[in-house]
Order: structure tokens, then C-alpha cells, then sequence
């Protein structure tokens, strides 16, 4: 019966038709926003499945740094057939998009653009979207699976039930709809991103020391440690493998810093000493190994060390993200096809 | 193993067709030795302090059958109590002894840091009930050791009860038949039900509980903490409820019947009459082994019964966990207990009786909500004051923070409490139903029930009661 209904709900464009409708991001749980997330990428995946993408994936930085409409304005009248699409999902780690793979390297995706965040490239695996944005057999060509530890059974047993029962993974989010419309409360999302798009811009401290770190008992703390200490993690081979796999199937896969902003080193107790050069060099040379195309950080220069276009240390705001996703369109035209 | 964990169904899956090739010693042996890979798959080395306990009590109970003296049988009677409660005390109260000694005196001690075994308190309770009623002479000592530790270690009730007799159990041993109608069509019942009541009740309540719990309760009105305490009590009973059926619908589907654990506990009317339908393993355990012992109520004082109530309320209360929230729950319930029990001999007794059932129903659910505030919260200090918001109504603030509960929690929580409510009769229903219904609705109505678990549960919590 559950495949069943998603067969259902495939056939009958279901995803599409309810995508405009997902719940905000204020006053949402996180597994339901993930989830909501989830959703969305598959739903315009299923819309536009013919059409040709660029795809620009990456973490919250990429959900609230990516205008769509603004980087088509940039293609106009420049004979580009290709669509923009913000494939950013909260908390996106470099393992994952393998996990999103079958979405990422569809037929029609020309382009995958990934500004990575700093956090991406550790061992971690993200709490929230385990079973969520799960894809087994990548799992276990990534040896997410230790046979002697038995968290990592149940962990594979659920993203795989969740995988291929997709209507017992979007429960929780067909449950969210059903109620918000008994209730009157179903609307379209004003905008796509998490934050209002009037918030104002963060006012940093640059006359203060830098603040204390949390604990490494923090997963996302962890993360950030990870990447910029150590070379060969699950972050830095998945990215290697995804990039090797996407120009083997002849995409053009563009690599690049998500915009952070300069004073999260010192701000940001998840980012604070965090060695973003030694995170850099790294991808540089995965991406000049596996033929991806590759951005300097140096280049968004102008736009990290400006806080006015800053929400926090890492979400652009309206300004920001009008002006990173314009450059972004240009610098993907620039670059060889 | 969790019971919402895939690879628990994937292990029953498998015990199921092992029980149903096997025969005999064979089928008996392969149950034990499933309930220690149960066990071992949380952290292996704790299998050893089960197999220890097991031994210890399989050893002490058969010498204690074969001395003739008392005194010799009750010197390994107390050696039986040392050990288990060593053990129990080791692991469970170390820590908690040890911090408040640091607390209280200019020393510091180093805390160590101790893994507590899951189920230890359960089976401990379990084991000790054998050897007390082996020096009762209420049973014979067990002689197949295969039995015994099939008794102590079998998987369904191992790590969160309920907490079964030796007398109830050993003797179904030789007994049981897996796998027979209408057992495993009542165990499946069984089971669906608590399911339910875990993943969709208790595990979609349990945000809004930790919202409440976890904030501050001087922003939060009188009206929410209510809610949040009666959202709490339905969570804790989906929960602990739950798990029991689960654990009584797979033992009965092995061909065991566990006893019942809970009767619609906030049905009651009077704290006495809770304690008859909550956690029923525990309170019989509780009356039979440390109550009684202590003379009860057929003492020659009234202040000697309150001590003994109090006794029992105090280690009651500790037995959930090392923490003195959990002391002052017990204790809360004591206080309640001896109350209603002088009373029960006063007009107020006599006025109680003539109430109206729905009016006692309802005093006696917010006399065990505030209970409830002690278990939940994080100190004692937390605890009285949210108590002392809920008991005030004429704070400025009574409605404030109500805007937290969202529409799916109320709809759960309703729900819940009207579910608790027709339950009984429902229950009543559905033995008739059984006998009338075709087996293509029983199908049919099973895939159903499935279908809500699968796409109303929330999302996954562990069992509150598997820390204790």
C-alpha cells in the first residue's frame, strides 16, 4: 500500500503541485524542514525533468545564497538554455552528494555548481538527514556500514526502508500539510528561502576578542575541526568520487567557497580558528585531479569581507545573495563548457 | 535492540522461523541464546553481569532448596539480596552516592564514570523475586539451569519489564507451543496496539514535552505547563504501556503469557486504586517482597504503616532512577497513599465515595500529574516551581507561552486522552469482534493499524523506561 501511494502521488504530479506549499522555516522542526527540503529537490526534479539544469547544491549557505530568478536575469539575451535551481539543503556535508546522486547527475543536469562550507568535509555524518537523504548503495561504497558496530545497522536499515518506502519517509511532511489545511493555514511560501527577506544584516564585533569555541562534543563543531585538520575523510574521498563520476558522465561539476563572512572566524564559536586555506588547498586538488573547474575563495573576497551582506557568519541576505548568485551566473558562463 | 529499531523485526523475523523448525530443548536453548545476542547488541561486556546474576541466583536458589536449616537459608538469602543489590547499587547509584557526598562534605571524591546495563533494574527485581520465593517456600528451586536463564534473560521483557514471577513463568517452559492460533493473532494485536501507542502517541508528544521541560517555566504560564505535564503523563504511558504490550504480544506469539502491566491507569479513582493499574509488576513486586516484609499495614501503630509506606515509596521512587526528582515522585506518591488511606476512614473517605466517578477520575489524574512534574523535571527546585505555577491560577501570566502548542500536538493529545478514556470499552469490543469478524477484516484492519503506525509516528524516541 505504501508503494502504492507513492506511486499515487507520482502519477498524479502530487510533489509539484504541494512543493509551493511546504511549511516555512521559522516554527518548523528541523526533521520536517530537511524532509520539506528533500521534497522540493525531487519535486523539481519530477517538473522539469526535461528541461536542461544547473544545479547549484550545497548547505544552508547555497539555500539562502542562491537567487534563481537573478542568475536567469544574468543569462538573458547570452543564448544559455539551461534553468538555475537552488539545490541547496540545510547542512549539506560533502558525503552527501552521493546520496543525492540520482538527483544530481539526472540525464538533464548539464551543470552541478557546490560552494562548499567549511563543515563539509569531516567524517560526520549529518544527524538530521540520515534517513532522509540516504542513498544505500553509496553507503556502501562509502563503508558507512561497520558491521561490528550495531548503530550502524539500524542506521542503514532505516535510510534504506526510507529510500524505498518514500511515502513512510514524507509522512511526517504529508501529515504537516494535512493539518495546516484542516486548520487554514496552508499558503505558498512568500520566498524560497529560510529568512525573511527584510532581516537585517549582522552588525559584527570586530573590537571584541574572539569568542570561546563550543565543545567538540558538538557534531557541527566536530565537522569544521575535521575538515581543516585532516586530508583523507569521507568528505574529501566523496568529493573526489562524486567529481570523477559526474565528468565521467559529462557534466561540468564547478567547485567553490560558499560567501562566509569574515568575522565568523571570530564569531562563530562552531568556526573560531577554523583554517579555511588548509580546506581550500585540499579541494583544489581534488578538483584539478578529478577535472572539476574550481573558484579561489580570493574571488568572493569583495563579498565576505563586507558584513552588510551578511545575515550571520554564514547566510547571506537579500543583498548579498543578489549579488553572489549575479556573480555566480557570470563565472559559470565564463568558464569552459 | 529497540523495538522500533528495523533490526529488531528483522532479529523476531528470524526467531520466528528458528522456532518454528526447532523442537523441544533445542527450540528452548536457541531462545536463550537469541535473548543474550538481544542483550549483547546494546553493549556486549554487559552480558557478562547478566550471566553472573543468572549463575549467582540458579546456584544460591537450588542450595537454598537443599539446606534444611532457616538460618542457612537466610544467610544465602541475604547473600542473594547483597549481590543482586551490589550490583544494582554499583551501576545505578555510585555516581549519584558519590556527587552528593562531594556535595555535602569539604571531601571530593573522584566520581567515576559507570555505564549503567539497560534492564538492570528490571531483571534484578526479577531474580530477586525467585530467590525470596525459594526462601518462601513458595517454589522449588529451579534445576534445568537452560530454564533459568531463559526466565532471567528471555529477550520480550528483559530490558523494560514487565517484571515476571518465577512462579508464572518456569512452569509454562515445558508448556509452550510457539506460534498458535489464536495466541499469535492476539499477539499481533498485541503488539499493533503498542506500537501505537508509542510511536503515535508517545513519540509525537515528546517535542512539546521537551519544549516545556527544557525552557524556562517563568516565561510559561500555568495553562501550558498543565498541558505540557498532561501531555507528559500520556507520553510516559504510550510509552512504558506500550513497550509492555509489545513485549506481552511477541511473548504470547512464543506461546508465553506475561502478566498485564497496565489497566487504564488514568481511569482511577484514588491513588490506591492507580497503583493497581500502573506498572502492576512493579507495585506487586514492591508489596509482595519489600512492603509485606516490613509488617505492612497490619503493624501496631498508624505512624509504623506510614513508615513502611514511605519506605517502600522512597526506594520505589529511587528505583526509577539515581536522582532526587525521581525520589520526590516516589515519595509524592507515598505522601498520596498514606493520605488516602487515613482518610478512606474519615467523612472525607465517605464524601469521596459519593463524588461523582468522573470528578474522583479527574482529581485523582492532577494529583498524579503533579507527580508527574517531579519525574519529568530536571531538579526538584525546577519541579516545585512549576508545580507552584500550575497550583496558582491567579498568576498575571496564566495563559502565557499557550501559543507553543502546535495543531498536530493538540489533535495527539486529544486524541490520546479520549482514546485512554473509551479504551476499556474498546477492549471489551474487541474480544466480541474477535469472535464475529471475519478473518479478511482482522487482515484488513491489521494493514490499517500498520499503515497509521508507519505514517503518523513521530519521530523516533528512545523508550523512557529503558534508563532505568
Amino acid at each position: 500500500m505504501l508503494v502504492a501511494g507513492h506511486s499515487l502521488l507520482s502519477w498524479t504530479q502530487a510533489q509539484p503541485f504541494l512543493d509551493p506549499y511546504r511549511p516555512p522555516y521559522v516554527g518548523t522542526p528541523m526533521r520536517l524542514h530537511v524532509l520539506k527540503q528533500m521534497w522540493h529537490l525531487e519535486a523539481i526534479a519530477e517538473k522539469h525533468q526535461y528541461t536542461p539544469r544547473v544545479l547549484i547544491v550545497g548547505s544552508s549557505s547555497v539555500v539562502n545564497g542562491i537567487d534563481e530568478n537573478a542568475m536567469q536575469q544574468q543569462w538573458e539575451g547570452k543564448d544559455v538554455h539551461s534553468l538555475p535551481f537552488n539545490y541547496g539543503v540545510t547542512g549539506l556535508m560533502a558525503y552527501e552528494l552521493l546520496m543525492l546522486k540520482p538527483l544530481l547527475l539526472a540525464e538533464d543536469v548539464t551543470t552541478i555548481v557546490y560552494p562548499y562550507s567549511s563543515f563539509a568535509f569531516s567524517n560526520e555524518l549529518h544527524p538530521d538527514a540520515i534517513s532522509i537523504r540516504w542513498n544505500s548503495a553509496e553507503a556502501l561504497r562509502l563503508g558507512l556500514l561497520d558491521w561490528r558496530e550495531p548503530r550502524s545497522w539500524d542506521r542503514f536499515l532505516i535510510g534504506t526502508t526510507n529510500e524505498y518506502l518514500p511515502l513512510l519517509r514524507y509522512g511526517p511532511l504529508l501529515r504537516d500539510y494535512l493539518v495546516r489545511t484542516l486548520f487554514g493555514r496552508i499558503a505558498p511560501l512568500p520566498y524560497p528561502w529560510d529568512y525573511d527577506p527584510s532581516r537585517t544584516s549582522w552588525i559584527p564585533k570586530d573590537d571584541m576578542p574572539p569568542v570561546k569555541p563550543v565543545s567538540d562534543a558538538e557534531w557541527t563543531r566536530r565537522a569544521y575541526v575535521e575538515s581543516s585538520l585532516e586530508e583523507d575523510t569521507l568528505g574529501y574521498r566523496a568529493l573526489q568520487h562524486f567529481c570523477e563520476e559526474a565528468v565521467a558522465k559529462g557534466k561540468r561539476f564547478i567547485v567553490l567557497p560558499a560567501p562566509e563572512a569574515y568575522f565568523g572566524i571570530r564569531e562563530d564559536p562552531y568556526m573560531v580558528g577554523i583554517n579555511k586555506t588548509s580546506i581550500e588547498s585540499r579541494v583544489k586538488t581534488i578538483a584539478h585531479e578529478c577535472g572539476a573547474e574550481w573558484l579561489p575563495r580570493e574571488s568572493i573576497a569583495y563579498i565576505e569581507q563586507d558584513a552588510g551582506y551578511f545575515l550571520d557568519s554564514v547566510h547571506l541576505g537579500a543583498k548579498g545573495r543578489d549579488i553572489f548568485s549575479r556573480w555566480l551566473a557570470d563565472r559559470i558562463l565564463e568558464l569552459p563548457q | 535492540m529497540s523495538f522500533l529499531a528495523p533490526v529488531f523485526w528483522i532479529f523476531l523475523g528470524l526467531v520466528l522461523v528458528a522456532v518454528l523448525m526447532l523442537r523441544g530443548r533445542p527450540r528452548l536453548w536457541f531462545l536463550t541464546l537469541a535473548s543474550y545476542f538481544f542483550y549483547a547488541w546494546s553493549y556486549p561486556p554487559y552480558v557478562l553481569i547478566l550471566l553472573l546474576s543468572t549463575v549467582m541466583d540458579y546456584i544460591l536458589g537450588r542450595c537454598m532448596d537443599a539446606a534444611e536449616e532457616q538460618s542457612k537459608r537466610r544467610r544465602l538469602l541475604v547473600i542473594s539480596l547483597t549481590m543482586n543489590l551490589g550490583l544494582l547499587c554499583f551501576f545505578k547509584y555510585t555516581v549519584f552516592l558519590l556527587s552528593n557526598v562531594n556535595g555535602l562534605l569539604p571531601w571530593d571524591f573522584p566520581v567515576p564514570e559507570v555505564l549503567l546495563p539497560v534492564g538492570i533494574s528490571f531483571y534484578t527485581f526479577q531474580t530477586l523475586s525467585y530467590t525470596i520465593d525459594v526462601y518462601r517456600r513458595e517454589i522449588k528451586a529451579e534445576k534445568n539451569f537452560m530454564n533459568f536463564a531463559m526466565f532471567v534473560a528471555f529477550f520480550p521483557q528483559l530490558v523494560a519489564g514487565p517484571i515476571v514471577r518465577a512462579k508464572d513463568f518456569l512452569p509454562q517452559i515445558n508448556s509452550y507451543q510457539p506460534l498458535l492460533h489464536p495466541k499469535t493473532r492476539e499477539g499481533i494485536e498485541l503488539v499493533l496496539i503498542g506500537l501505537f501507542k508509542k510511536a503515535v502517541i508517545a513519540d509525537n508528544l515528546a517535542p512539546f514535552v521537551e519544549r516545556i521541560y527544557s525552557g524556562n517555566p517563568m516565561e510559561m504560564g500555568g495553562a501550558v505547563l498543565w498541558l505540557g505535564t498532561i501531555a507528559f503523563a500520556l507520553q510516559i504511558y504510550g510509552d512504558f504501556s506500550g513497550y509492555s504490550d509489545i513485549a506481552r504480544g511477541i511473548a504470547k506469539i512464543l506461546g508465553f503469557e506475561f502478566c498485564i502491566n497496565f489497566r487504564w491507569p488514568y481511569l482511577a479513582q484514588g491513588i490506591s486504586d492507580f497503583w493497581r493499574r500502573w506498572h502492576i509488576s512493579l507495585s506487586t513486586w514492591l508489596r509482595d517482597y519489600l512492603y509485606f516484609s516490613l509488617g505492612g499495614s497490619r503493624v501496631d501503630a498508624r505512624w509504623k504503616e506510614w513508615r513502611n509506606l514511605f519506605i517502600v515509596w522512597f526506594l520505589g521512587g529511587l528505583w526509577h532512577g539515581a536522582s532526587w526528582t525521581y525520589v520526590c515522585w516516589g515519595l509524592w506518591h507515598g505522601l498520596m497513599v498514606s493520605l488516602g488511606h487515613t482518610l478512606s476512614h474519615t467523612r472525607l473517605g465517605a464524601l469521596w465515595e459519593r463524588w461523582p466517578t468522573a470528578f474522583k477520575i479527574a482529581i485523582t489524574f492532577a494529583i498524579v500529574c503533579l507527580g508527574w512534574v517531579f519525574f519529568r523535571a530536571a531538579s526538584v527546585k525546577k519541579a516545585l516551581y512549576i508545580q507552584y505555577k500550575m497550583l496558582w491560577p491567579f498568576h498575571h501570566d496564566w495563559l502565557a507561552g499557550i501559543d507553543t502548542l502546535d495543531h498536530w500536538t493538540c489533535i495527539v493529545l486529544f486524541s490520546g486522552l479520549a482514546l485512554h478514556a473509551i479504551g476499556a470499552k474498546l477492549y471489551g469490543a474487541r474480544e466480541f469482534l474477535a469472535e464475529h469478524w471475519h478473518p479478511a477484516i482482522f487482515v484488513g484492519a491489521t494493514v490499517l493499524m500498520l499503515l497509521c503506525i508507519l505514517l503518523l509516528a513521530g519521530s523516533s524516541q528512545g523508550f523512557i523506561y529503558f534508563q532505568f
